[in-house]
């Protein structure tokens, strides 16, 4: 069953199509990522999924209610985490999670499960504005996950974090998905979405350019290569493809002068540039 | 309405509006002003000297006590005339014995004593005069509400229109503006704003919370804070309330309410703090001006000004109600115009902050 279903949603601002006929489902417990530059449409999009902004043409269904129709039975169902650390300064991490929890009707017991969660508890006293960066990140996914939504959005979860925090930050989301939340994942950072979603949709100026697990656009798009490294150190590339690689690879192979042998499968960045002409840092 | 959501989004901003310095200044600011004028507002006992004439042709036992007491020189005259002349001069207030006065008192009468107070020497003096009047005059006397106390301003001697002035009532009916104001035009935007600026309002909005639940956290917030502050307010400047409570109390709801709606359509028009900071100012200026221009002492062109600013008319119910005045068109027209007011601004208010949260 699909957690998340979009029928050519759009949304326009001023006659310029921001989401231009996104057409796209996300299973229940995956964890989808929605990669695409600054400006793509990916907070449009999460915007338009959570009930926050109408899509000017299209429907979508998030938890099983319509975004527009029903939007405040989906409230509940749903958990956000902003591109912005939107959290209340002057209370702590608990004083936070506490005006969460009677928000959403939730026992208060539960605060400190999802301290401990997301590894809070020692400083959930103090106040938020004394948090590191990736404190206040954890208690941006600790707030969202308190009333146990059924769909969780996060939006460039790990922007500006150092790459330690970062790697935290993934271990938390991968976490997660292991205990089968629905997570739906932008980012801008495709390393993170390769280790993290079962599929990818690459959104460029509004539309969907491609749609998979991260493996198979890989194989998709990507050259079909080996790279070796020899006994003199010289790298040396075999095309999967080409007879005669294949005969010299067998060649070197008998003779044992190849150190090392890897695939050289393109990343997610090189896809989706060769798709789209252009990097997701543009 | 979600009552359970406004409750929680109340009971946020309560505490975290004591942990923004801004708006606890504004909180404590009139607190601080009322303690600071019981402080140094003067007593008899705190004057040099209370210059006090004196009309009293039989010479009366009460005159004759008067002498005795300290801290205060009697100008003793012997007309009516002499009695304007000397309240012309320097004398802070004059009071007028009636002919057997003392014969009255021991036939167990009760004389009426004619009290001028002489607004021209200033608030403080006045107020003096006053007190010196009702805390000393009877207990000199030794008996307990012997006469009545017709108090007047010298200026219906002289034959000119009457100013009433109470000091203490001024004082009061400013601070609770202040305070109003304060809560609910300052305070109110800025934990509104605040939720803008800070983008902790897409929170509330993916949240259970509708945009009136939001509105309405942020206006019981300021009503708490409103009513808290008032009560104090009434409490540190009335322990011997003369005042009528259900009035009073009527007219500082419909102050708050009021004060609230001005302060959500100013949350609902500007995006940062800084912008809260500066329009707040002027909005509160202007509701607090009212209170601050006793009425006697305004000019006609500033007669006209001050009936333009709604709080103007929050100030003349609460000068009416804390004196006891609660009947009669003047209480409750002031009130009227302040009801309609608070219904027109909290219509604009809604409406703007409908196209903004939407």
């Amino acid at each position: 069953m699909s957690a998340i279903e979009t029928e050519n949603l759009v949304r326009s601002y001023n006659g310029v199509r921001a989401v231009d006929g996104l057409t796209f489902a996300v299973e229940e417990g995956e964890i989808f990522g929605f990669l695409g530059p600054n400006g793509a449409g990916k907070t449009t999009t999460i915007r338009m999924l959570t009930g926050q902004i109408r899509p000017t043409e299209g429907r979508a269904v998030v938890a099983g209610c319509d975004v527009v129709r029903e939007r405040e039975r989906l409230k509940p169902r749903i958990g956000v985490v902003f591109e912005h650390q939107n959290l209340y300064e002057r209370l702590s991490g608990r004083e936070n999670l506490r005006f969460s929890a009677r928000l959403y009707g939730v026992p208060p017991g539960r605060i400190d499960d999802v301290l401990k969660e997301v590894r809070l508890e020692d400083r959930a006293d103090d106040p938020v504005r004394r948090y590191s960066n990736g404190m206040k990140q954890r208690l941006l996914i600790a707030r969202a996950l308190l009333h146990r939504p059924e769909v969780l959005f996060l939006d460039e979860p790990t922007r500006g974090l150092d790459p330690t925090v970062a790697r935290e930050i993934r271990h938390l989301i991968a976490g997660l998905a292991h205990e089968g939340a629905t997570v739906f994942l932008t980012t801008h950072y495709m390393e993170e979405a390769d280790q993290l979603s079962r599929r990818v949709a690459f959104l460029d100026r509004g539309r969907i350019v491609a749609l998979d697990t991260p493996s198979r656009l890989k194989v998709a798009h990507g050259e079909k290569r080996l790279t070796g490294i020899l006994e003199t150190g010289d790298k040396i590339t075999f095309s999967l493809g080409d007879p005669e690689d294949g005969r010299r690879l067998g060649e070197l192979a008998g003779t044992g002068c190849i150190q090392t042998l890897h695939s050289a499968e393109a990343t997610l960045e090189e896809v989706f540039i060769r798709l789209t002409g252009r990097s997701l840092t543009e | 309405m979600n009552g359970r959501v406004m409750s929680a989004i109340a009971g946020k901003d309560i505490a975290d509006a004591i942990r923004n310095r801004y708006i606890l200044f504004c909180l404590v600011l009139p607190l601080g002003l009322s303690l600071l004028f019981r402080v140094i507002m003067p007593s008899d006992e705190d004057l040099a000297s209370l210059t006090v004439a004196i009309l009293d042709p039989d010479g009366s036992r009460l005159v004759t006590q008067l002498r005795e007491a300290e801290h205060v020189e009697l100008i003793e005259v012997t007309s009516e005339e002499a009695l304007i002349d000397a309240l012309d001069e320097d004398a802070a207030g004059g009071l007028s014995v009636p002919s057997g006065f003392d014969a009255a008192l021991e036939a167990g009468g009760q004389p009426e004593l004619a009290a001028y107070i002489n607004t021209r020497g200033g608030g403080f003096e006045t107020q003096a005069f006053r007190e010196f009047v009702e805390r000393q005059i009877w207990s000199l006397i030794d008996q307990p509400e012997p006469a009545s106390v017709r108090w007047s301003d010298v200026a219906e001697l002289r034959g000119e229109p009457v100013r009433e002035f109470d000091l203490d009532t001024h004082l009061l009916v400013m601070l609770l503006l202040m305070a109003l104001a304060m809560t609910g035009a300052f305070a109110v935007p800025m934990l509104l704003v605040e939720e803008k600026e800070k983008n902790t309002l897409e929170v509330l909005l993916v949240s259970p919370a509708r945009p009136a639940d939001v509105v309405m956290g942020k206006a019981l917030t300021g009503a708490l804070y409103s009513v808290v502050i008032a009560g104090l307010l009434v409490v540190l400047n009335r322990g011997g309330w003369s005042g009528n409570v259900p009035v009073t109390a009527l007219a500082i709801t419909l102050g708050l309410l009021f004060t609230i709606g001005a302060g959500l359509l100013l949350g609902s028009l500007v995006r940062t703090t800084m912008q809260v900071n500066t329009w707040a100012s002027i909005v509160m200026l202007l509701l607090i001006l009212p209170g601050m221009i006793p009425g006697p002492e305004a000019s006609r062109s500033l007669a006209i000004v001050l009936r333009l600013i709604p709080s103007y008319y929050l100030a003349e119910s609460l000068k009416l109600a804390l004196g006891g005045h609660t009947s009669g068109a003047a209480v409750w027209g002031n009130l009227g115009v302040l009801a309609a007011g608070t219904v027109a601004v909290f219509a604009v208010a809604v409406w703007t902050l409908r196209r903004e949260i939407q």
